[in-house]
């Protein structure tokens, strides 16, 4: 387009210009929309204040949950800790315990009794003046003799050839010499061992005999 | 509002005046509106539609000379839209008043005028927004969603075909 077409085409449009009352109008209208969305924003803005805390709250409610959880979780792993150490320390209390075969009765002493591995024997003596004390120790031999007056007058005279100890038992691989008195305070148990080259002796008196063995292998 | 002044302005932290924006561009939103379209309550309801949308978007306005193209490329769509709509195909236009011709001191600025409307509509944009509003063919091309060959092309014909009716005339 030449210069002069430009300058007319130009021109043309400047006539071109719209009517004042579309300009009135359309403010008009303008304010109008812009009113209602701003309350739409409100509308918005509190909606997604009210979402933004629901959500912040409901994270709390998380983060205290799971920390409760975790607490939870730390005294069930304590506690589960706990009862697994106990029911170890249990289990190999049973293990390493007397593990009885013969049938134990409170009230009732037994000179032999059976358990899972071994057979314990007891030398059993009615009382404190016992043959035992009665008899006079050899050192030269081996053997004990003991005198005891008989029904007839006689001297009845018995060699004990056995130790003066009886039969060991065998507990946890150890020779024990295990014997029952009876005595006014009730049954005293006495277990003579060796452990590390001495002579040892462990003794309980007005317990079970069930309970005396046990503690015996607590000792041992 | 030339686009020539507008560069000159300071694009930092823009915010829209509407009833400002109504005022420097009114007339150039009208007149893409009776671009494409002949009666007075059509033109309306682009050159409304066109604000309107301005109200919902302003917070995307960056700067002046984005308010001006962006109000340029709205106008269009919205014409566009406008003319292609099932209603408008439709509808016959029924008592519907013509829009207010202008009235020019010469005569052949009115018969400039006529041809201008008797162009095809991707003649007449492209010159509008070439000869009138200034825009590069590569502005003109982003703002009306063309290729800038063909822009070239449409202002190319735009020109030849007013040379031609202005040529028959005399």
């Amino acid at each position: 387009m030449n210069k002069e077409g430009m300058q007319t085409y130009t021109e043309v449009y400047n006539n071109l210009k719209a009517p004042e009352q579309w300009k009135t109008d359309i403010k008009s209208l303008m304010r109008d929309e812009l009113t209602k969305n701003n309350n739409h924003i409100d509308n918005m803005n509190s909606m997604q204040r009210n979402h933004l805390e629901s959500v912040e709250n409901q994270k709390v409610v998380n983060i205290q949950s799971k920390k409760r959880l975790s607490k939870g979780y730390k005294m069930i792993l304590t506690a589960g800790g706990i009862a697994a150490a106990v029911l170890l320390i249990f289990t190999v209390n049973i293990m390493n315990g007397p593990r009885f075969v013969t049938p134990m009765k409170d009230g009732e002493i037994q000179s032999e009794v059976a358990l899972k591995n071994t057979t314990l024997y007891f030398e059993i003596q009615e009382k404190e003046d016992s043959a035992v004390l009665a008899g006079k120790q050899d050192d030269s031999q081996s053997s004990v003799t003991f005198q005891i007056d008989g029904d007839k007058g006689e001297v009845i005279t018995s060699d004990n050839q056995a130790d003066e100890k009886g039969s060991p038992s065998y507990v946890k691989g150890i020779p024990v010499y295990l014997t029952i008195i009876a005595t006014d305070e009730g049954y005293q148990y006495t277990a003579v061992y060796e452990k590390d080259g001495e002579t040892c002796e462990f003794t309980r008196v007005g317990i079970t005999q069930k309970e005396f063995i046990r503690l015996l292998y607590k000792a041992l | 509002m030339k686009k020539n002044e507008i560069l000159q302005m300071n694009t930092a932290g823009y915010s829209v005046d509407l009833d400002k924006a109504v005022d420097d561009y009114a007339d150039m939103v009208y007149r893409i509106a009776v671009s494409y379209v002949k009666n007075t309550t059509e033109a309306q309801d682009i050159f409304q539609n066109t604000f309107l949308k301005l109200t919902r978007y302003k917070d995307t306005i960056e700067s002046e000379e984005h308010l001006r193209a962006w109000l340029i490329r709205v106008a269009v769509n919205c014409a566009k839209s406008f003319v292609t709509s099932t209603w408008n195909k439709t509808t016959e236009g029924l008592d519907l008043e013509r829009i207010n011709e202008p009235v020019f001191e010469m005569e052949e600025h009115s018969e400039l005028y006529e041809m201008i409307l008797a162009l095809d509509d991707k003649y007449k944009m492209p010159l509008y927004l070439y000869y009138y509003e200034g825009y590069s063919v590569k502005e003109i091309a982003e703002m009306l969603g063309e290729k800038e060959n063909t822009i070239k092309s449409n202002l190319s014909r735009g020109r030849k075909k007013l040379k031609e009716d202005m040529e028959r005339k005399m």
